[in-house]
């Protein structure tokens, strides 16, 4: 016998051969007399030809069993189910023409197991009575002992292959999703679990309804725990929850995410957990540690074909909240995906509507950002109004504890917003007349003097209007409210809702300037955060650590190292935490490349801001969110001294702030800062103190003392207006910013202060006020050297200054 | 045997031994799971045939998520608990089809479960399994690696890639491996296939 190595090899050698080739005669030469090898390698050929006849053979149709099924007899084979295999059957007496579908159970797995699982299979058929599911129509047991049903016949298809055939669009396809999720909330509300979803159990018919098939592994909610672990074994692991998986006991929730694996094959066409379940993918699920691909990453050329729709276009579409909607269904853990099968349909109505939906992590940057995109379109205030405070609300709900009180709650807070509108005292409400603001002020008036509801409702109102203030950069009336809201919520022992207002009175705190103040209220959010363990809200403990990171090091320019540490452990939650809105994460990364700026790491600062946008650009290019990682890169090619890049940064910058939030905004101003700042260095002074004298009205009527914004507008504006040779300007902005460097309460040594002093320095010796020119420089130079190596370089650049215009005033 | 069948640190001391080439260690290591696999088994046979293929996942599941669960299984022990898992699979599968020649199945009629798609010729239920036991004793012999890679995708369900990575191979050597292994097997088994 040859060794089994070259039987093998040629063996290969042969089955590898280009198509025509003669395999025999090639044989033949190949193995060169060796009579033995050659018999050998081709007998295995021979049984290898054979092979694949026997697999074409064994796709012929198995003959129809001989029944008769009560008055119906099989016409032909429909498909295989788990336990049993479903015909076409009509009936025997010819009394109707009626064609139905046959279930009969597979007769080796007869046994008093099986038959009690049929049987339930037909009482919880026979209760259910919707239009998106198939009806029972009768039962029974055949003469030859195999139990069977008879089911309304459903003439459809699965519906991923009806929504391919028909390559309907995303909207489409959530519409009919939105239908089927209404059956599966109906036998929920009858107490049934489906425990099986899967688009091959979801027929569509052709005039596009779909129903729901296949009841054969429900089992009733309250049915006892033992039998539903046994019965958790039988499942397609392909759509199978992780706790369906693990054998462990199922609820709502595992259908939920079922219906989630469902809806992200229709929206992507492919499977969110790689290629295919196999043992590892199914041991990596049932243990948790799985964490499902970004629809939008997940979306193929073909996929995109099949939706009618161009990729990259696609891709936008299955980003943001769409994603939201599909991760917050695929959690690993199941309280943490939507409590109710409900819920989910609302949240894609909501999506349809163009509403803001719940799934999406609630920061006050997505609110207010969804908030202003929205204010484009055209619809009355009051929807704007009731959906932002509506969300900002449901944030706080979802926080709340128990899961019964929350839909009592959240009842009495869509009461308490349809009062508000009759709180304006007319029978006629007319939206267009009364603003936003006027809207939240007779909010607060009826909160104020209404009648006592629940504490704890009546202090997440207080939150959520708190919320609504801020969207509207109404400070006062926002802190406030979080003034009531804030004792109440401790006396109650709500951590989440607690957390969630302090984060919101740190970030009015920081907007003020206050920051030792907002320091402390977010170090209280993260402790409450720290107690509440796993049941912190990830968004929240995220938000928490990136913006007192900010503080610490961005604007306090002092606990550097805490800062680092809070940005590192943030940025790899977000890497991990899908949860966790990428633009959030792009932001944070942005912050984290200032701090590393400001330890003179420019290079890799630099770096993260690239990583910051096309992080970001994953979930929403061109969002608003761009406005950081666009403002620290012009930043620092401008210290870079390539005021072009600093410049061409800044247009974008101007762009995607013209487009997300409007041209009359604070942002549109900041950036044509920005750019002026740029554009005065590349020798376009007069159009960059044209947006200069465009901005700084708005900024000034946009931030109030001591907001840092301002501080950072005011220093300039003077170096811009200077450098146009508008002095007079240019010494009124550096005023602005010393006053709110003083304002603020940032250490004397921070080199922000010597910046104003500066700027205001060059300002007044441009106007050949040299003595109190001098003294500002002097203070500046003195500031500089004080505030860290970093800094050396701003110090003997005044040194230089000093010594040149010290001369000059000499000469003159 | 001194061990205690319910303790799993010791499932996982033993892989470390087989790791290291104590091949006793086997013999402990089947006589610890082999029960509780085989019940587990059993019970999938009698009433999974969901796609009409075997489900050998929950299987795996439960003994794996026992033992990280308890004692942290760490890569190294990872690749073999797979490799001892599918021969276990193998095993139990031969054994139940042992068992249900002499069991005549209710209904008179049977019905097929194909042990893979891919060689959807051999019935999981039926004769079909002690031939393919004893074919892949036979090839064992001067094809050792295939039959460990088959084990791992046809008795454990494992993807071609998986088996790759379990086994440290190239997956285009996994899946020439598959293609000589299953002619091979089919060659030999071909005379006496139930349902062929």
């Amino acid at each position: 016998m040859p060794p089994p190595e070259q039987i093998e090899q040629v063996f290969h050698e042969t089955m590898d051969l280009p198509q025509g080739v003669d395999r025999g005669e090639w044989l033949a030469k190949r193995c060169a007399g060796d009579e033995e090898l050659l018999r050998e390698v081709s007998s295995l050929l021979d049984a290898n030809a054979r092979m694949a006849g026997w697999e074409a053979k064994s796709e012929e149709p198995p003959r129809l069993p001989a029944g008769p099924f009560g008055v119906y007899r099989p016409v032909r084979l429909l498909g295989h189910g788990g336990m049993s295999t479903v015909y076409l059957a009509e009936r025997i007496d010819g009394q109707f023409e009626q064609t139905v579908a046959l279930k009969v159970m597979a007769a080796y797995l007869s046994g008093p197991e099986f038959l009690r699982r049929f049987q339930t299979e037909g009482r919880v058929l026979a209760s259910l009575n919707h239009p998106n599911i198939t009806k029972l129509l009768d039962g029974g047991v055949s003469p030859a002992g195999e139990p069977f049903l008879i089911l309304e016949y459903v003439d459809g298809e699965s519906l991923d292959s009806y929504c391919d055939r028909h390559k309907l669009p995303i909207e489409a396809r959530l519409r009919i999703f939105v239908q089927v999720c209404d059956a599966v909330d109906y036998a929920h509300r009858n107490l049934i679990l489906h425990r099986d979803l899967k688009p091959g159990n979801i027929l569509v018919t052709a005039g596009g309804t779909p129903k729901l098939l296949d009841f054969g592994t429900a089992s009733l909610l309250e049915a006892d725990a033992a039998v539903t672990v046994t019965r958790a074994r039988m499942l397609t692991p392909r759509y199978a929850s992780p706790e369906q998986l693990r054998g462990a006991t199922v609820g709502v929730a595992s259908d939920v995410f079922s219906l989630g694996v469902v809806l992200y094959e229709l929206l992507t066409g492919a499977w969110p957990f790689g290629t295919s379940p196999s043992v590892l993918t199914d041991l990596r699920r049932a243990a948790g540690e799985a964490v499902g691909t970004q629809p939008a990453s997940a979306i193929t050329q073909e996929a995109a074909a099949l939706r009618a729709q161009p990729l990259r276009r696609l891709r936008t579409a299955l980003s943001g909240d769409v994603s939201a909607i599909v991760m917050k269904s695929l959690e690993n853990d199941a309280s943490r995906r939507y409590a109710t099968v409900r819920e989910l349909a609302e949240d894609i109505d909501r999506f349809l509507q163009g509403r803001p939906v719940r799934a999406r992590p609630q920061t006050f940057g997505y609110r207010a950002g969804k908030f202003l995109r929205r204010r484009w379109l055209p619809v009355g205030a009051t929807t704007v109004f009731v959906a932002g405070l509506g969300t900002a609300t449901a944030v706080a709900i979802q926080q709340a504890r128990s899961a019964h009180a929350e839909a009592v709650k959240s009842q009495q807070v869509s009461q308490f917003l349809t009062g508000i509108l009759g709180a304006t005292g007319r029978a006629q409400f007319d939206p267009q007349k009364y603003t936003v603001a006027e809207m939240l002020d007779a909010a607060e008036e009826r909160l104020a003097k209404g009648p006592k509801q629940d504490p704890l409702i009546e202090a997440l109102e207080h939150s959520s209007l708190a919320r609504s203030y801020m969207r509207m950069r109404l400070a006062d009336k926002a802190m406030a409210q979080l003034d009531q809201a804030i004792p109440k919520l401790e006396t109650l022992g709500d951590d989440g809702a607690l957390a969630d207002a302090l984060e919101a009175k740190a970030m009015i705190a920081q907007d003020r300037g206050h920051l030792d103040a907002a320091v402390a209220d977010w170090e209280r959010s993260l402790a409450i955060l720290r107690r509440m363990g796993r049941n912190a809200p990830a968004v929240l403990v995220f938000d928490a650590k990136d913006n007192l990171a900010v503080t610490l090091s961005f604007l306090m320019h002092s606990q550097k190292e805490r800062a680092r540490q809070l940005y590192g452990e943030a940025i790899a939650m977000a890497r991990k935490d899908a949860s966790i809105p990428r633009t959030a994460l792009a932001t944070c990364l942005a912050h984290n490349a200032e701090l590393l700026s400001s330890d003179g790491k420019d290079r890799e600062a630099e770096a993260m801001l690239l990583e910051a946008l096309s992080t970001g650009r994953q979930e929403d290019p061109g969002g608003q969110w761009e406005f950081s990682p666009l403002f620290f890169l012009s930043g620092m090619r401008a210290s870079d001294g390539d005021s072009r890049g600093a410049k061409a940064y800044a247009a974008q910058l101007v762009e995607v702030a013209n487009r997300n939030v409007g041209p009359d905004s604070a942002e549109v101003a900041q950036a044509k800062l920005t750019w002026a700042l740029a554009a005065a260095k590349t020798g376009e002074s007069d159009r960059a103190a044209q947006a200069i004298s465009e901005a700084m009205p708005v900024i000034e009527k946009s931030f109030a003392s001591p907001s840092l914004d301002l501080w950072f507008a005011g220093r300039n504006a003077s170096v811009v207006m200077r450098m146009a040779g508008r002095y007079a300007e240019s010494e009124r902005y550096a005023r602005l910013s010393l006053k709110v460097a003083r304002d603020a309460h940032i250490g004397p040594s921070d080199a922000r202060l010597g910046n104003s002093w500066e700027a205001l320095g060059e300002a007044l010796c441009a106007e050949n006020k040299f003595v109190e020119g001098l003294d500002a420089m002097r203070q500046a130079k003195s500031i500089y050297e004080k505030a860290g190596p970093v800094w050396a370089a701003a110090a003997a650049r005044v040194t230089g200054r000093l010594a040149e215009i010290a001369t000059k005033a000499h000469s003159r | 045997m001194p061990q205690d069948p319910d303790t799993p640190g010791d499932i996982t001391a033993l892989l470390q031994r087989w790791k290291l080439g104590d091949t006793g260690a086997l013999s402990n290591l089947a006589a610890l799971t082999y029960s509780d696999l085989h019940a587990i088994a059993a019970g999938y046979l009698r009433r999974e045939s969901a796609n009409h293929t075997l489900q050998a996942t929950g299987l795996v599941n439960e003994l794996y998520l026992r033992l990280i669960r308890q004692n942290n299984l760490k890569l190294t022990n990872r690749r073999h608990f797979f490799a001892f898992a599918a021969m276990m699979m193998r095993r139990i599968l031969c054994d139940y089809a042992r068992q249900a020649r002499t069991v005549k199945r209710p209904g008179g009629q049977s019905t097929r479960i194909p042990l893979h798609p891919d060689i959807a010729w051999v019935d999981a239920a039926g004769e079909d399994m002690f031939a393919l036991d004893s074919a892949l004793n036979e090839l064992e012999t001067s094809h050792e690696r295939q039959v460990r890679v088959v084990e791992l995708r046809y008795f454990l369900g494992c993807t071609s890639e998986e088996t790759a990575e379990l086994m440290g191979l190239a997956r285009a050597t996994v899946e020439r491996d598959l293609q000589f292994a299953k002619t091979w097997l089919f060659r030999r088994l071909s005379p006496q296939l139930g349902g062929a």
